[in-house]
């Protein structure tokens, strides 16, 4: 009798706390129900092509900036990474071709994310290290990229893969989507099914404890960084390719957009807890909530107003549930 | 154990005033312009009004959390001024703007002590909505103000020093007191240092929590006001960079980002490394691309070297 009376709650338990963790899906298809309602171009083919063209950018970011958060650290690095990213490719190109300009741009993700995993490793920083430390790093690629340019845009000269990232796409889908739906893939098999998946949540949840049992927290950290700093690479790729230009001032506010839509999914900034999914869904949400304002015919400061009005209601509700179920 | 305070022990902990005093010297010997008293209250007045945020900010980091919103409200506010001074006066716009910001302090402080959210997400989402506020009162323009009262608070003296800087000094010594010889000082400190520890021995944190960011929100308020009365116009964009380059002045002085350590005089030492620095390098013509290159090195620096040294100290206690 009692046992059926517990595994009754048990069961319900679980399913309330499976929607109280479900509240940024929720809200995203309330959204999209909400669009549809308002609008009869809302759920139109053009729209929807719109929508996922749009939230590219942000959503490679987000993607970085997840393993970075659930690894316990944070990255302001990479607005400066992806304005750099955007002038290095299209200034290399000219003189190097193509091909020698990507890589020298992934490289230089890749060397970024490093310098900053080792000077946080070496001063053994915390949490508030790396937003200063990432921040300061961020000003000087800003500042890189400003010199390097002149403080111009540069314009776009032809290759294959940036008018593919453009114009391209898989089964009416744009080339931008497809390419983050690979990278979201990719990470979330990383994270969830791999070692190091597994020693990233721990070094978030917890840097004593995983450093007592083992786990090379900074060499996890660094890796997460690397990440980020490539995912802002292939953003500022994605970027330069659909302006036709690289502007050097691309990447300002980039990272707290990027940070925004990761915490909008639900994944906590102080570590150790937090998915690649939850980031897509957030990354979703805050695309579509855009969309829907521009849809309604709100200006620029009016959907600014609204968008974190809308971000700051959910945050609140979400907490709101989660502390009723406790 | 050596308990005697060597040079070297002193050059640990004053970093930040070791790199301003070296950084003053430097800039005295580079340019015969710099030790002018026009340059350096040239220098101060400028300082003075991201000094005015910085010790709202000094309050918030110190009690363990952060304000990102300091830099939308400092350019909302100073909007609104703009906006309000045909209507209702310059008295009347300014008390406006400061209540406006206190109580964006309030909702952000409740938001955060309350229901416990992250003042990082809190206080960006707050910035999306004082950014676009500012947008939206000014049409996305700067707005032109033509006022005695707030021209004077602005490029105005008494005594031969700018009213800008009377304003910082009065505001500095009033903090420094505050955080130093009251028990609001005290519990704030303590709050930051555990916010557990202080619920337990009886401090209602939640009103701690609330009360800084309040300060925090007057701060910039008055800051925007400051900033449109030097240049006689209010921009809505103004702030773009202003709250991370203020929470750097703060932790470079030496006030630790997880709280409970550090102070109002680090803060001022941490303005006025990046002040001293600004200054000196637009002196000598240095572009200013290259500029903030060099202040992004600088505040590296110094907060690894911070870092750096306290894991050395740790380890020294450790082999002891």
């Amino acid at each position: 009798m009692n046992a059926t009376v517990n595994s009754a709650v048990r069961e319900r338990m679980h399913v309330r706390f499976l929607l109280s963790d479900a509240g940024p899906l929720l809200a995203l298809i309330l959204l999209m129900a909400i669009g549809s309602m308002i609008s009869p171009v809302f759920l139109s083919k053009g729209n929807l092509y719109n929508i996922l063209s749009q939230i590219a950018v942000l959503g490679v970011g987000a993607l970085g900036m997840t393993y970075v958060m659930i690894s316990g650290f944070f990255d302001l690095s990479v607005g400066g990474v992806l304005s750099l990213a955007g002038v290095l490719v299209v200034g290399l190109q000219p003189s190097f071709g193509f091909t020698v300009a990507l890589l020298a741009v992934v490289a230089m993700g890749v060397g970024i994310g490093c310098a900053n995993g080792l000077l946080l490793r070496t001063i053994r920083g915390d949490f508030g290290a790396s937003i200063m430390i990432t921040f300061g790093v961020g000003t000087i690629l800003a500042a890189v990229a400003l010199l390097y340019s002149n403080g111009y845009s540069m314009t776009v000269q032809y290759s294959r893969f940036l008018s593919w990232l453009e114009r391209g796409g898989v089964a009416g889908i744009p080339a931008v989507a497809v390419v983050l739906m690979i990278c979201a893939a990719v990470l979330h098999v990383i994270l969830r099914y791999t070692v190091l998946g597994r020693y990233m949540y721990l070094a978030g949840a917890s840097a004593r404890v995983a450093l007592s049992s083992g786990v090379p927290v900074y060499t996890i950290r660094t890796i997460a960084l690397c990440m980020s700093a490539l995912m802002a690479v292939i953003g500022g790729l994605m970027e330069t390719a659909q302006t036709a230009s690289a502007s050097p001032v691309a990447g300002v506010g980039y990272e707290l957009d990027v940070v925004a839509a990761v915490a909008i999914g639900g994944t906590s900034l102080s570590g150790g807890w937090g998915s690649v999914v939850r980031t897509i869904v957030g990354v979703l949400l805050v695309g579509v909530l855009n969309n829907v304002l521009i849809l309604v015919g709100l200006s620029t400061p009016e959907q600014m107003i609204a968008q974190g009005l809308i971000i700051l209601v959910a945050l609140i509700t979400d907490r709101q549930r989660k502390s009723n179920l406790s | 154990m050596n308990r005697t305070l060597g040079v070297g022990a002193f050059i640990r902990k004053q970093r930040a005033l070791l790199i301003l005093v070296a950084g003053f010297i430097a800039s005295s010997f580079a340019s015969p312009y710099f030790l002018t008293a026009d340059n350096l209250l040239n220098l101060v007045s400028q300082a003075s009004i991201n000094g005015v945020i910085a010790l709202g900010m000094t309050f918030v980091v110190l009690s363990g959390e952060l304000d990102l919103s300091v830099g939308a409200l400092n350019a909302f506010s100073g909007v609104l001024v703009a906006r309000l001074i045909p209507v209702c006066g310059a008295g009347a716009s300014m008390i406006i703007a400061i209540a406006l910001g206190a109580l964006a302090g309030v909702g952000t402080g409740w938001l955060v002590a309350r229901l416990h959210l992250n003042s990082f997400v809190v206080t960006l989402c707050t910035m999306f909505v004082f950014n676009g506020l500012a947008l939206l009162l000014s049409d996305s323009r700067p707005v032109e103000i033509d006022n005695p009262v707030l021209g004077a608070l602005g490029t105005g003296a008494v005594l031969g020093v700018p009213v800008l800087i009377w304003i910082f000094a009065v505001l500095c010594a009033t903090a420094w007191y505050v955080l130093r010889y009251t028990w609001y000082g005290r519990n704030v400190l303590a709050v930051g240092g555990g916010a557990k520890v202080a619920e337990l021995t009886g401090i209602a944190v939640h009103r701690y929590k609330i009360s800084v960011f309040v300060i925090s929100g007057v701060c910039a308020a008055l800051g925007g006001i400051m900033l449109s009365g030097l240049l006689s116009s209010a921009s809505p964009t103004v702030g773009g960079s202003t709250a991370l380059s203020v929470i750097t002045s703060v932790v470079v002085g030496g006030t630790s980002l997880s709280g409970g350590e550090g102070g109002i005089l680090q803060t001022v030492v941490g303005l006025f490394v990046f002040a001293v620095l600004s200054n000196s390098l637009s002196l000598l013509n240095v572009p200013s691309f290259n500029q903030t290159i060099i202040e992004g090195l600088v505040l590296v620096v110094v907060v690894g070297w911070d870092y750096f040294s306290r894991r050395m100290a740790a380890l020294s206690r450790l082999a002891n």
